[in-house]
């Protein structure tokens, strides 16, 4: 076998870890992180050796962030209404990100209000940096459709940001 | 300027510390079917295939590998030991109580679906019991030594309320049984290929021999 899980898992564990961290709090990327690793040791004998393994893995995490899309959305939700992000109460309850500038809040309003696949679509261009055909990769859809969804999301963003004042959106 | 936002939104959340990966890692590694001591296992049995023919050269005294039933001996013998060792000097974590009646009724009931006849049966006496078990496998031995893992799984699965906790606390998911030996022989009852696990310290671990290497189950570990 020409790659090794271990290899893998020391060059995606980091970020794959923070980008779950990123949408559902560190002790949930912990459980999600470590159940992505779990089932990518399970199938490791039957990946494609010319199949590249990131989106590989990210697709397997957003099988499992699928679940927990509810939570999500109810964080997302909390820290447009209170300025304080649950994200970080697992690792400092006490700070608060008050000073959750306006945009912020609103932001997290709009990607509350996105559709479940045009959010998971956004956040893995954006956080996870994955190319298009990456992202179509890892959720096995055709890259129009995945062209499609991210143009619908940044457009939702835009429209979103700008009923309440914010600064127009640039599409990327 | 939604891209920018995007990125910056959150961007406090840091990478995971060094502790946190190698804890995860060892979360997914105590999933896996075995791992360091079927590598151990393997070189016991390479080093004494080779090493043993090279190491009576200079005596002049022609010796051969040792051969798949003595390792299988071996291998039950050391198993038994752990068993009892484990049971012994680490009797705090509880598993499920094994009776040689469940283990048989589990095992008869899927020997159809995998295609082995049972041999052998026991319970070695340990803290909670341990099986061990032997099947014969008449058919195709690489069709049965793939299907290994699925049977593993079925016989002893994953506990489904882990108690033994790793160095930092955290849960370390493991099997079932307090310790499990599978072995399986052809249908002239020479052994093809071993795995075993065995939980309670101080040699808990676990391991695969087949006596060729094709003939193991799993690739990893």
């Amino acid at each position: 076998m020409g790659r090794s899980f271990d290899a893998a898992f020391e060059a995606e564990f980091a970020s794959l870890h923070r980008y779950l961290a990123r949408r559902l709090g560190a002790s949930a990327a912990d459980d999600l992180a470590a159940e992505t690793f779990a089932v990518a040791f399970r199938s490791w004998d039957r990946l494609d050796p010319e199949r590249p393994v990131r989106p590989w893995l990210y697709g397997i995490a957003a099988n499992l962030v699928r679940h927990h899309w509810r939570k999500e959305r109810r964080m997302l939700r909390a820290y447009a209404r209170t300025g304080v992000d649950p994200v970080f109460a697992d690792e400092d309850a006490a700070v608060e990100r008050a000073d959750a500038e306006g945009c912020r809040r609103d932001l997290a309003t709009a990607l509350a209000e996105l559709r479940r696949d045009e959010r998971e679509a956004l956040l893995l261009h954006a956080w996870a940096e994955l190319s298009d055909s990456e992202i179509a990769d890892a959720l096995g859809l055709p890259v129009g459709t995945v062209k499609s969804r991210l143009s619908r999301a940044r457009e939702k963003l835009r429209n979103q940001l700008r009923e309440v004042g914010q600064e127009p959106v640039e599409a990327s | 300027m939604s891209d920018k936002l995007l990125n910056t939104f959150r961007s406090e959340i840091p990478f995971p510390d060094e502790i946190t990966a190698r804890r995860i890692h060892r979360r997914v590694s105590s999933r896996r079917p075995r791992l360091p001591r079927r590598h151990l296992i393997l070189a016991v049995a390479v080093v004494a295939a080779i090493a043993a023919p090279a190491a009576v050269l200079g005596s002049g005294i022609i010796s051969r590998p040792p051969s798949p039933e003595s390792v299988a001996r071996h291998l039950q013998r050391q198993f038994t030991s752990y068993v009892a060792e484990g049971a012994r000097q680490d009797p705090g974590p509880r598993f499920a109580r094994a009776r040689r009646a469940i283990v048989l009724r589990l095992i008869e009931r899927n020997s159809t679906r995998f295609h082995y006849r049972v041999k052998r049966v026991s319970v070695l006496p340990g803290r909670d019991g341990a099986p061990l078990v032997i099947v014969r496998a008449p058919g195709s031995l690489i069709a049965f030594s793939r299907s290994v893992g699925a049977l593993e799984r079925i016989l002893d699965p994953v506990s489904k309320r882990p108690r033994i906790t790793d160095g930092d606390g955290a849960r370390i998911d493991h099997t079932k049984w307090e310790a499990f030996f599978l072995e399986a022989v052809d249908r002239d009852d020479v052994p093809v290929l071993v795995v075993w696990n065995a939980w309670r310290q101080p040699q808990g671990g676990g391991g695969q021999w087949a006596r060729e290497e094709s003939l193991l189950p799993f690739l990893h570990g």
